[in-house]
């Protein structure tokens, strides 16, 4: 089964990192290089995991995530923030607006991809299609 | 001289009763008549002169006089005076006699408290000068004028015939002289009411003008302080607030008189931060007020905004328009009681200082901190990223060389940004060395041009830079540098393509030169120029975020132009309207032909000998023009004339010609040792607590500049700010004495806010203790001081060691008399006058008195 994961950030290097981690048959990569699109992508395809950039221009990853969250067709999709302020309160304000983990820059690949399994497989248990 | 006492009998007259009769009725008459003139006149109260004269007129009635004499005795003085003396019905000045040593019987019966009469001719009688028709006496009569028991004067009273004055007479007199003492008495109570009287009133004009002028004193001070301050009385109602207070708090004075402490921070106008917090602190602080509590609160609400504000905000503001402005301030406060002169409360004082400077200061210090980390995460999470993915999978060749080229992307991106990132904190604390020179602006336009059009083929890329410019003032590679960053924003920043047109001109009447550079492309938003020239802002847009970049080209720029004393801006008609970023160059020569005095050759005189300025000066021994005109405009914007020397020759030969303020001494002059010489020469002659000399050098020696005197040592780079700080503050221990809590506060906040170390007494015995523990460099001084008053403690201080030499400046309400102003000058005191009680004044006073103790030892001693 084909699993759909959103990767939004602004940096076309670290989108191009994302799915170089992630490339594997059995998953679909969507990418958005901006928060408006990644939400409009989310509401669209609704993806099984979400990664969110915090600083992005427009809306930034804390507001995507709140809006995700606050919509029930998206609102269980779980949701990874990606961050370059490596302080607590940046980790707080991410798991307060519902982001299920919170990886910040640099993190390693391997890391990642664990994330990413574990993510989809809890997602897989808890609702067997 | 045969004297016998008054009123002893004598013979009557023999026969002729009935004319003897009539004669003694008409006599009668006469007496009883001028007893009730005296009566009268006594009544009428009129001076003494004419109730004496008065007296004689009526007696002379009833009298045989030809001799008549009031004398009122001034036992103070010592002296018997005649207010009035009559000869022969003319009126004649007396000189008073010594009540104590003269031997007349006038004075004796003064002396003896008792009537004397005499059948000589008195031996007060001016006998010498006796007019024709004027009979000597040949027998008197002298009466102490008594009251209480103390002979106040005495009368006299004299007749040609030596049988004149009988038992009636005598009564007579005797009557008149105790009618006289009474009104002397009276006259005299009369007088010594009306002294004291016109006393009271001379103390009451006195102390309301003490008063007054102690009041303007107060409302100088007040009004100059750059902190707010507010009083409350002891039921904690605002009783006063200064205009400063008002504007910090944005509340007119309307609002704030009478206003409770309680409700002040209630005021919806204020918009707390943490309303409940601030409140609880605010009351918890009034409670505590012995131990004069700080506490800072956030506050926002409308206010207007200075012209000064409106300047340092940004890059160039001419996009801001408004004057008022919803704007949030960090305050500081700080409760003190408030005493009268006895040590009663009378209430509380409130300073509020406005730290939102210091908040933002360090705001932008964590922002930075976060920036950068932020800044140089991102990339860094690609090459390690990618690195650790090649490490442990494998790729195809093509997917390999995509990744490697990206880490390589990454990579250099990161090294971009730690080499802006550095370049913009050497420019920022002056140590980028600038190699000003006369530069041709076209040529390096066009070298910086030829660069770009190259690489970008999709724009059009037009030059308007006449070749005939006059020549800028200007290091070529750092102008390079922020034309080519200008550009490369215009390209990057217009992803459509199209003109980017640079610009230059200069202007007939000006002294400056004027560079644009305008593109096509994405334009900006109004709200976001000011903001343009901060370190990693970038305008928030998903167009502009694929841009990529630093985020920290602008503000190079901008640091690169105020290292060439020039201005940036930028301007732009609005989103997709393209925007045209600018800046100004000085003219290496004006066009009024003179050139500008500048940092690296400011103190070239015409002969070229450099020549000290009059007013107090700066000396800057720099060799860096760079550092050494950032130096300038950081010392200067405080406030200090400065003057540059590079060579160590330039710099001694200034010093000899006047002592300088301070020496800001670069010891890494082309060569060290002549930096170091430089240090010792100046400290031999100027002693380590008079002349402040702040040694910088790129090495850390800290250890062997203070060893060699140096009063404070920065190892470049450092923030020019706190060369400010180490010379303008000539760490100065100023000592204040007012016997008012309310003046020592305010004293205390104006000098701590200047940058003096401050201690205070409340009073003469207080500050002479504190004199005797230590001296301070200068002393503030009130004169008027229960107990112990301002001369005495400067008596005292001048008879300390050392005391003599202390600055004094004294701060009066009173007005100084003659006598007041010697004592002062004897002492060496300066005056600060009543009226001129400002900060300003304060401080120029106090920067007065250190200085001429300087010029003791600055002036004509040879190096």
């Amino acid at each position: 089964m084909t699993r759909t994961v959103l990767i939004a950030d602004d940096d076309a290097s670290l989108r191009l990192l994302v799915s170089t981690t992630l490339a594997d048959d059995s998953l679909e990569l969507l990418e958005a290089p901006d928060g408006q699109q990644a939400l409009a992508l989310a509401r669209q395809r609704r993806p099984d995991l979400i990664l969110l950039d915090v600083s992005m221009p427009g809306l930034t990853g804390l507001e995507v995530c709140r809006a995700l969250k606050a919509n029930l067709p998206t609102a269980r999709v779980p949701v990874v923030m990606l961050t370059a302020q490596g302080q607590d309160s940046d980790r707080e304000r991410g798991l307060a607006a519902g982001a299920a983990a919170y990886l910040t820059k640099p993190f390693s690949p391997l890391q990642l991809l664990h994330l990413v399994e574990g993510l989809l497989k809890a997602e897989r248990l808890s609702n067997p299609e | 001289m045969m004297t016998r006492p008054a009123g002893a009998p004598r013979a009557a007259p023999e026969g002729d009763w009935p004319a003897l009769y009539g004669a003694l009725e008409s006599r009668r008459k006469n007496e009883i008549a001028a007893l009730l003139r005296i009566g009268l006149a006594l009544a009428a109260a009129p001076d003494l002169p004419d109730l004496l004269q008065a007296v004689y007129q009526s007696l002379s009635g009833a009298l045989d006089l030809t001799w008549f004499v009031a004398g009122l005795a001034d036992e103070a003085a010592g002296q018997l005076a005649f207010p009035l003396w009559m000869e022969g019905g003319l009126s004649r000045p007396a000189p008073p006699v010594d009540l104590y040593r003269n031997n007349s019987l006038v004075t004796l019966s003064v002396r003896l408290r008792q009537p004397l009469t005499s059948v000589e001719a008195p031996s007060m009688f001016s006998s010498p000068h006796l007019a024709p028709g004027i009979a000597l006496p040949l027998a008197y009569i002298v009466l102490p004028l008594m009251s209480q028991g103390r002979a106040m004067g005495a009368l006299a009273a004299g007749s040609p015939r030596h049988t004149a004055y009988g038992d009636d007479e005598l009564r007579l007199l005797n009557l008149v002289a105790s009618m006289l003492s009474l009104a002397v008495e009276k006259a005299r109570l009369y007088e010594a009411v009306a002294r004291h009287a016109r006393s009271l009133e001379e103390r009451v004009v006195a102390r309301t003008a003490e008063l007054e002028s102690e009041k303007i004193r107060f409302e100088s001070t007040v009004q100059g302080l750059s902190e707010g301050l507010i009083l409350f009385d002891l039921q904690e109602d605002v009783s006063f607030a200064n205009e400063r207070a008002r504007s910090l708090l944005g509340l007119p004075l309307e609002t704030l008189l009478g206003l409770n402490a309680q409700a002040l921070w209630r005021q919806p106008a204020l918009a707390l931060d943490e309303p409940e917090t601030v409140r609880r602190e605010f009351a918890q602080a009034l409670q505590d007020v012995e131990s004069y509590p700080t506490l800072a609160v956030s506050v926002s609400g409308e206010r207007q905004v200075t012209g000064d504000e409106r300047r340092v905000t940004g890059g160039d503001t001419r996009h801001t328009t408004h004057d008022t402005r919803h704007t949030a301030r960090d305050l500081s406060l700080r409760l003190f009681p408030v005493r009268d002169g006895g040590g009663k409360l009378l209430g509380r004082g409130l300073i509020l200082q406005d730290i939102t400077r210091e908040r933002e200061m360090d705001r932008m210090k964590d922002e930075l901190v976060n920036m950068v980390s932020h800044e140089l995460r991102t990339p860094l999470a690609s090459v390690l990223g990618f690195a650790e993915l090649l490490l442990t999978r494998d790729f195809p060749e093509a997917k390999r060389r995509q990744l490697i080229e990206t880490i390589h992307k990454e990579a250099e991106r990161l090294s971009a940004l730690i080499n802006d990132f550095l370049d913009l904190r050497r420019l920022e604390v002056g140590r980028q060395p600038l190699a000003f020179g006369d530069v041709c602006l076209a040529e390096v336009v066009q070298s910086v041009a030829a660069g770009f059009a190259l690489t970008q083929p999709e724009h059009t890329l037009l030059l308007d830079v006449p070749p005939d410019l006059p020549p800028v003032r200007a290091d070529p590679d750092r102008l390079g540098q922020a034309v080519r960053n200008l550009l490369a924003n215009a390209f990057k920043y217009s992803p459509r393509g199209g003109r980017v047109t640079v610009t230059a001109r200069a202007y007939a009447d000006g002294d400056e030169a004027r560079l644009t550079v305008g593109d096509e492309g994405l334009g900006l938003p109004a709200e976001v120029i000011p903001r343009l020239f901060q370190r990693f802002y970038r305008v928030d847009s998903s167009d502009r975020r694929q841009i990529g970049g630093t985020g920290l080209g602008l503000a190079i720029v901008k640091e690169i132009v105020n290292a060439h004393s020039g201005r940036v801006w930028a301007e732009s008609r609005g989103p997709g309207q393209g925007s045209t970023f600018g800046f100004t160059l000085r003219l290496a020569v004006p066009r009024n032909g003179r050139r500008p005095l500048r940092g690296d050759e400011a103190s070239a005189g015409v002969d070229g000998r450099p020549t000290a300025p009059a007013e107090p000066y700066i000396l800057v021994v720099e060799d860096d023009p760079g550092a050494a005109s950032l130096f300038r405009e950081h010392l200067e914007s405080a406030g200090m004339r400065v003057v540059v020397a590079a060579q160590p020759e330039v710099a001694l030969d200034l010093v000899r010609q006047r002592a300088p303020l301070g020496v800001a001494l670069d010891v890494c002059l082309p060569d060290p040792h002549q930096g170091w010489r430089l240090l010792s020469s100046l400290r031999e002659v100027y002693p380590l607590n008079r002349l402040p000399i702040v040694v910088t050098s790129v090495l850390d020696e800290r250890d062997k500049g203070m060893a060699l005197g140096a009063t404070g040592f920065l190892t470049k780079p450092f923030d020019p700010r706190r060369l400010v700080a180490l010379l303008a503050r000539p760490a100065a221990e100023v000592l204040v004495v007012d016997d008012e809590t309310m003046i020592l506060e305010l004293t205390r906040s104006i000098l701590q806010k200047s940058g003096y170390r401050v201690r205070i007494a409340p009073g003469g015995r207080a500050a002479l203790e504190n004199l005797a523990a230590s001296l301070p460099d200068v002393m503030i001084l009130d004169l008027m001081m229960p107990g112990m008053d301002g001369f005495e403690v400067l008596e005292r201080l001048r008879a300390l060691p050392g005391g003599r030499e202390l600055p004094v400046v004294v701060v009066t309400a009173k007005m100084l008399d003659r006598s007041d102003l010697d004592h002062l000058h004897r002492y060496g005191a300066f005056l600060l006058a009543k009226g001129d009680y400002t900060a300003v004044r304060l401080r120029a006073a106090i920067e007065q008195a250190l200085r001429e103790k300087r010029a003791d030892y600055g002036e004509g001693v040879p190096l």
